[in-house]
């Protein structure tokens, strides 16, 4: 598996797009750009290294300059899903063999199986932005007081990064001397501290405001970890959600299959009327969302808030007002980066944000085929990739602290004989199990390939 | 238009007499009186020519007097071979015709087994015309006279909303009619098996099909083995459910019906009060036996929540609060759609559900509730026409209650017998209970029931809506 050099055709360089654009070149693809926006064509020309065609998707003239026919990989990531759908099928005509990867949002589009199955759909990638800001909200819900989560082998492994409290029994200690608590039960991945992110070793001491990425199993003891981190964990958090558009309906809908009632908030009565219809156990509230007394009333200490209304600011207000209100717990949709960094000293830290949720599952579709499953954590501070070990690779039948990894690499999480392990030192990986690598490196395929890949 | 729907009416009532009418020949019994009513049914059919040219398309209003006629001619034609046969006087005939057709099952007659055959078998097919319908018997057999039309299924059926299985109301007819039809052989089977005669099994297939519970046995099924009384309550339960679940498990062996809302509630009362009756019977079967106790407790719940109405023991001897416990659950009865009275259980459910809505408002006022049955919400219009039809059914009870009393009834019979009669039931407590019957009930009184019988199996605003001066101006 050596690294090839794939050429990459992307419709539509807004925010996703180009995002999506500067994580693959940094992997050291080729990436061509089509946009119509002169705009957008001028900034991303100044800021980064890729080719990048002015015009419309379907002038005959920019796609043959963009190189579709020859593509390896085309993203049809337009803000509009007409559209998206349409390049898709101009794109297939030219080039029948490339992987093509759709960004589409309306359900009706989604829902329709039939659609995606025949013609000259059939072979494509549908993405939806929304299922994405849904299941990182899931897991946010899920792994309390976790900043940022990435889920593997559906679920049974997963990578959260926590803050350590100023109460946390670690502070000041080394790794070292924290394993004793740790070992076995999970692993320290990452650590940031300030922005700065590292892949640290035994000798690392923590210190408070640290936001210390763990690897955890699903059954693993959440109040016990959060307890090392100086966090309350609470055994039945109470739900409430602001903002009843579809998102905030899904995650009802997808918390009461677990079990819960959560309470929503909506101020339209029309959509408070759809929603009671449609939602079975949750308490449906009319009113408005920055009513204080309102959320008094139905904030408490167990709550975990989850604000997803329309407005970015709303958002970011009310998951203040609510933890002032004494919620446990606040997370938030955003995108505004002015506010991301605000949110951390207000007691918003958790935060979903639509784009980079959006990014983060196409770039799994990406990287799939080269990997078996992959995630990025921090806005891609962090790469993860579950990989297979092969036969004769540098990883197979060597205990772990022997393999010589690269500085800023290790070794997560594994799969051994079917069943997830969060590996020590003394791991050894045989050939066909797998290996959930994380790093902070932006070239990181060379180094896996090396890692996994067979020799000679 | 509304005449040629009576003219057909009555050309079915004479064709569904022939059953009677052969087995009066074949069993030497006679047939004049069964004739002479044959006769007079035609005679009204033959008014079905003079309608040509009537138009074909019915108004809400026009289906609504087309049935409420309909039952009303039904009652009277059908009462006629008891009167030719000099058996009972018009008052006790109507009595004995409107419990037949609305499948209640009270009835005047102190001694059934004197009766002639012929005589019992009529009585047991108005049951089972009345069971599923005769305006939706004729809508499924006959659409090519012209009879037919969503706004005669809509104020026939009984249920608070009214959905066609199938695009076509005639075809919908068809395969209600057709349901009806195969489960009444499986249990007429079922009942020969378990040692009736043909004659008893047919009739008493019919009165259980229909949940009417007209027997030809003054003891009822209590006449019958343990193996009918257990064939019986299978068979109620199921004339008590909903005929488009029968059509959706048996014809598209969907499975999801076991989700519905009304017929889980349905199988919960049947089996809780089911077992509390069972417990109550033990101690009063003679034998303490078990099987028994189980077998009376979860046949006379069948007969009394399915509206139907046998007896096979006389439950006057269970203790009061019991006795009490049946009347209750003739309220809400059975399923909408089947063939069984009451208010129908999906309506006390909603009821149940308007209520925890308005409590679940007074806690918290920004709460929006909506009313819901099968996880959908209820439109306003059947919200309202729920509340006003159980709203309606009380005070019709209360309002008949008051009028018996008044004609010399005890206020136990006089309640009870208003509710059997309303609800479709049969039997109610004190004087009029299930081993009682109603001919000890003033002759005013007898018509008052009949009345509310037809008002009941119509649900109320069918037959209402004719005794508004409204519905008469333009």
């Amino acid at each position: 598996m050596a690294m090839n050099r794939m050429h990459v055709v992307i419709f539509g360089a807004g925010l996703v797009g180009a995002a999506l654009g500067r994580h693959i070149a940094e992997q050291g693809h080729d990436v061509c750009f089509i946009e119509s926006n002169p705009e957008i064509v001028h900034k991303i020309q100044e800021r980064m290294d890729v080719q990048i065609v002015q015009g419309a998707g379907e002038d005959p003239e920019a796609l043959r300059e963009a190189g579709v026919e020859r593509a390896d990989l085309i993203l049809a990531v337009t803000n509009l899903d007409k559209s998206n759908i349409i390049l898709t099928l101009i794109a297939r005509s030219l080039n029948p063999r490339a992987r093509i990867i759709t960004r589409v949002k309306e359900e009706e589009y989604l829902n329709n199986r039939l659609l995606w199955q025949t013609g000259g759909l059939a072979d494509t990638i549908v993405i939806s932005p929304e299922r994405a800001v849904i299941d990182q909200a899931m897991n946010l819900l899920d792994v309390q007081q976790a900043v940022d989560v990435a889920e593997f082998l559906d679920g049974q492994v997963r990578i959260a990064g926590f803050r350590l409290e100023k109460a946390s029994p670690l502070v000041g200690k080394s790794l070292r001397e924290m394993a004793p608590d740790i070992q076995g039960r999970y692993l320290v991945v990452a650590v940031d501290r300030d922005g700065t992110v590292s892949i640290p070793t035994g000798a690392f001491v923590v210190q408070p405001q640290d936001l210390i990425f763990f690897a955890i199993q699903a059954d693993a003891d959440m109040r016990h970890l959060l307890g090392l981190m100086g966090k309350d964990y609470r055994s039945n958090p109470k739900f409430v959600i602001v903002g009843g558009g579809p998102i905030g309906m899904t995650i009802a809908q997808e918390l009461e299959k677990k079990g819960r009632r959560p309470v929503m908030i909506e101020p339209s009565m029309k959509r408070c009327q759809e929603l009671a219809g449609e939602l079975h156990e949750t308490v449906v509230l009319h009113g408005d969302v920055t009513d204080s007394a309102l959320l008094q009333r139905v904030i408490d200490r167990d709550t975990i808030f989850l604000s997803v209304t329309e407005t970015q600011e709303v958002n970011f207000l009310v998951s203040m007002l609510s933890r002032k209100l004494g919620a446990v717990r606040a997370v938030t949709l955003m995108d505004n980066e002015a506010y991301l960094s605000m949110g951390p000293s207000l007691g918003v830290d958790a935060i979903i944000s639509p784009r980079l949720a959006a990014v983060g599952t196409i770039l799994r579709f990406v990287r799939m085929g080269r990997v078996l499953d992959s995630a990025m954590l921090l806005g891609g501070a962090i790469d993860l990739f579950l990989v297979e070990v092969e036969a004769g690779s540098r990883l197979d039948g060597v205990p772990l602290k022997k393999v010589g990894f690269h500085q800023g690499m290790l070794v997560a999480a594994a799969v051994v004989d079917g069943k997830p392990v969060i590996p020590d030192g003394d791991l050894v990986l045989k050939a066909g199990d797998k290996a959930l690598l994380a790093t902070h490196l932006t070239d990181v395929l060379t180094v896996m390939d090396e890692l996994i890949a067979a020799r000679g | 238009m509304n005449v040629r729907v009576q003219a057909v009416i009555a050309g079915l009532l004479a064709v569904c007499q022939l059953p009677a009418v052969f087995l009066a020949l074949g069993l030497g019994e006679n047939p004049i009186p069964l004739l002479q009513s044959m006769l007079i049914c035609a005679g009204v059919a033959l008014l079905y020519p003079l309608t040509r040219g009537a138009p074909g398309q019915l108004t809400a209003k026009d289906g609504i007097l087309g049935v409420a006629i309909g039952w009303a001619l039904t009652v009277q034609l059908g009462g006629l071979p008891y009167i030719f046969a000099g058996e009972l006087g018009w008052i006790d005939a109507t009595f004995e015709t409107a419990s037949g057709f609305t499948t209640t099952g009270s009835s005047v007659l102190t001694d059934i087994e004197v009766w002639p055959q012929s005589l019992l078998l009529w009585r047991s097919t108005t049951h089972y015309i009345g069971g599923m319908g005769i305006l939706l018997l004729a809508i499924a057999i006959l659409p090519f006279l012209g009879v037919g039309g969503l706004q005669l299924m809509k104020a026939e059926v009984p249920g608070p909303t009214k959905d066609k299985l199938v695009p076509r109301v005639a075809s919908t007819a068809q395969i209600l009619w057709g349901l009806y039809f195969a489960i009444t052989l499986a249990c007429i089977a079922a009942y020969y098996f378990s040692g009736m005669t043909l004659l008893d099994a047919v009739n008493h297939a019919f009165a259980t099909l229909a949940t009417g519970g007209f027997s030809t046995r003054n003891a009822s099924m209590g006449a019958f083995s343990p193996a009918a009384q257990w064939w019986s309550t299978f068979f109620m339960m199921a004339a008590g459910a909903n005929f488009m679940l029968h059509y959706r498990l048996l014809m598209k062996r969907d499975g999801s019906i076991w989700e519905d809302d009304e017929l889980r509630w349905y199988l919960a009362i049947f089996f809780a009060v089911g077992l509390f009756s069972a417990w109550v019977a033990y101690p009063v079967t003679a034998g303490q036996d078990v099987e028994l106790a189980l077998r009376q407790g979860l046949f006379h719940v069948a007969s009394i929540m399915t509206t139907t109405g046998f007896a096979a023991t006389d439950w006057e001897k269970w203790p009061m609060y019991a006795q009490l416990v049946m009347l209750a659950i003739m309220i809400p009865g059975a399923m909408a759609g089947s063939t069984a009275g009451g208010i129908k259980i999906v309506r006390a459910v909603i009821m149940a559900r308007i209520f925890s809505a308005s409590v679940n408002r007074l806690l918290i006022p920004e709460r929006v509730v909506l009313v819901k049955i099968n996880r959908k919400p209820l439109s306003p219009e059947v919200i309202e026409g729920t509340v006003a039809m159980v709203s309606a059914a009380a005070a019709a009870v209360v309002i008949s209650t008051i009028f018996l009393v008044a004609w010399g009834m005890d206020v136990a019979s006089a309640y009870s017998a208003a509710l059997t009669a309303f609800c479709n039931v049969g039997p109610g407590i004190g004087s009029v209970g299930p081993m009682d019957n109603f001919s000890a009930v003033p002759d005013l009184g007898k018509l008052l029931l009949a009345f509310l019988m037809v008002l009941g199996r119509l649900e109320i605003f069918t037959l209402i809506i004719l005794f508004l001066p409204r519905f008469w101006r333009e």
